[in-house]
């Protein structure tokens, strides 16, 4: 349909959404030339982890909240370990067990990432309808991405077990160290990956962007030294938020919509917020190492980004310092005398947030004073954002209303893969409708 | 190579697993040197997996409509599976299919790629094997064994 159909109901549908994890759907209504609702529907079953949780002892949670999600498993698993040590009065903020797990949480990120960019992602800045196709005419850029995700899994491999849903972290730590000969059996590898995310940053920074910008509130975590935020830190925002962990529940509230399986979150006061990767490069750009810093100016991007297609440049720029961060760890690493350190169960409530690749995720937990699990919250970033994500196709629907459907289907589904969703951590997610009136 | 696929915890989809190793215990007999890998059939990994290795005898279980049980055969080297590239990236991970077309497309597929699976029937988390499947394991076995000495007198 075109903008001379102005004046009549305009509805476009896809039932289902390619290249997003999970099952959902998206329903865009115009009403002449102006949109008239936007819901992003979440359909997959609802699955229930913060209830099988109860009940369960509380070094459980790594292994049992890994399984939520096949590509940010660490997230999970870090979240709840922090949150548990934090209700037994331990914290590991700093010291080889730590720099283990910022280790570990670096290959989730570059694995993340780069599969992000390259098979869900850039089959749509470059036309094609999926990363096979792409890789036929470009099979040297698809070669790139697959060596960089290939590095991500080895060191979850080495660090972590296994690549995914790693089995090697635990309450207080790790059950094993890797030797130093191991990690640096990898060495090779991610400074070749370090190599290619570099390009991958020129690369996508060359790429095509619809001129949109979001005035949405940033939310990301503070690392308190300095270090860019992945593995803990305050929770901070554009909107001058500055807050502990505990306190999420006191700024942020989920809300249910009838027509999503997923909770909504919002600010308490009621606005929207995003996390991800254009959230903490606008809060934490200076906490970049300086060659990701670089190839971030050099791409453009200085100060903020509010262009959610650009997250695209900013999960490039993030893959980066993923790779620098773990080659400098890996020289620098040390066995730990002991892989973990002892956490004694105590009746309490403990909250931890990290950064996964798509953005924050918070867990709070209560447990009793022999560790059982009494009351579990998982809050993960596609919950948080699936708010922010409505809001952007809204802006981008407005901005797009000439488009055919066809085209506007395809940037509508561009908009939506800008935040990565992964539908099945939100409870899984997509299905895309647009009306017209 | 022999390459097992599934996931033991969803019933019929270990099959794939299952078969290899009984195939990996039959191998000393057979004298025919060949690597027995266990993998979960992530994409990714297959491609790693697939670099410079010789004819492959992939095991897994399938879902086509088949009376359960069924032993199928693909031959990968002569063209897609069904589904095919469709399944590269539509999620978080690259289906078997699509990874034979992502390794077809950017030559990584072994020179002569077989693909035998058994139709399964019961696939939901915490599943036993069906009746169907584990009836059906020694005949499946026995393709497979069939399938190696062709290949391996072919390659």
């Amino acid at each position: 349909m075109t903008a001379s159909q102005t004046g009549k109901t305009r509805t476009i549908r896809t039932d289902y959404l390619a290249r997003v994890e999970g099952e959902g759907a998206m329903y865009i209504r115009l009403d002449g030339d102006g949109v008239a609702e936007v819901r992003l529907r979440i359909y997959e079953p609802p699955r229930f982890f913060e209830a099988l949780l109860r009940g369960r002892s509380f070094t459980e949670v790594p292994d049992i909240t890994a399984r939520i999600c096949g590509i940010c498993p660490v997230a999970y698993q870090m979240s709840s370990v922090r949150a548990m040590e934090q209700a037994c009065g331990v914290a590991l903020d700093q010291g080889p067990i730590r720099d283990l797990r910022r280790l570990l949480y670096c290959g989730e990120w570059i694995e993340s990432h780069a599969l992000h960019i390259y098979l869900l992602h850039a089959p749509d800045f470059l036309g094609y309808p999926g990363f096979v196709e792409l890789a036929g005419d470009h099979p040297e850029l698809a070669q790139r991405g697959l060596q960089l995700k290939q590095a991500g899994n080895a060191l979850m491999r080495v660090v972590g077990g296994r690549e995914i849903h790693p089995i090697n972290v635990r309450v207080g730590g790790f059950y094993r160290a890797p030797t130093r000969a191991e990690l640096r059996g990898l060495l090779d590898q991610l400074e070749r990956a370090r190599e290619h995310a570099r390009e991958t940053v020129r690369w996508v920074a060359g790429l095509e962007f619809p001129e949109v910008e979001r005035d949405v509130e940033l939310v990301a975590l503070r690392d308190p030294g300095g270090a860019y935020p992945i593995d803990l830190g305050r929770i901070i925002s554009t909107g001058g938020l500055d807050v502990p962990v505990a306190a999420f529940d006191e700024e942020f509230v989920e809300e249910h919509v009838e027509y999503s399986n997923a909770l909504q979150g919002r600010l308490r006061n009621g606005g929207t917020y995003l996390t991800g990767p254009l959230a903490r490069f606008t809060l934490a750009r200076e906490s970049l190492w300086p060659l990701a810093r670089e190839a971030a100016t050099e791409a453009g991007l200085t100060g903020t980004c509010r262009n959610p297609f650009k997250s695209i440049i900013v999960r490039a720029v993030e893959t980066l310092q993923a790779c620098d961060e773990a080659v400098a760890l890996i020289e620098a690493y040390e066995p730990p005398d002991r892989a973990w350190v002892e956490v004694a169960p105590r009746a309490g409530v403990g909250h931890g947030a990290t950064e996964a690749p798509r953005g924050m995720l918070y867990h709070r937990y209560e447990i009793d004073e022999r560790g059982s699990i009494l009351a579990a919250q998982i809050v993960p970033p596609t919950s948080q954002n699936q708010r922010a994500v409505e809001e952007d196709l809204r802006a981008v629907v407005q901005a797009h209303v000439e488009l055919g459907d066809d085209e506007l289907r395809a940037v509508c589904e561009q908009a939506i893969r800008n935040h990565d969703p992964c539908i099945s951590c939100a409870t899984h997610f997509l299905e895309l409708t647009v009306e017209r009136d | 190579m022999i390459v097992g696929l599934g996931n033991e915890l969803r019933g019929d989809d270990g099959a794939g697993l299952l078969a290899a190793r009984r195939l990996r215990e039959r191998l000393p007999a057979s004298r025919r040197p060949c690597e027995v890998h266990e993998h979960t059939g992530e994409g990714d990994g297959l491609l790693e997996l697939w670099q410079g290795a010789g004819a492959t005898l992939v095991l897994d279980a399938a879902r086509t409509g088949a009376p359960p049980g069924t032993v199928l055969r693909f031959d990968a080297s002569s063209g897609p599976l069904a589904g095919g590239a469709r399944g590269a990236g539509t999620g978080h991970a690259i289906a078997l299919a699509a990874a034979i077309e992502l390794a077809r497309v950017l030559a990584l597929l072994p020179p002569r790629t077989i693909v035998l699976a058994i139709e399964g029937e019961r696939f939901a988390l915490g599943d036993a094997l069906s009746p169907a499947v584990a009836g059906g394991l020694d005949r499946f076995v026995d393709a497979a064994e069939r399938e190696l000495a062709a290949l391996c007198s072919r390659h």
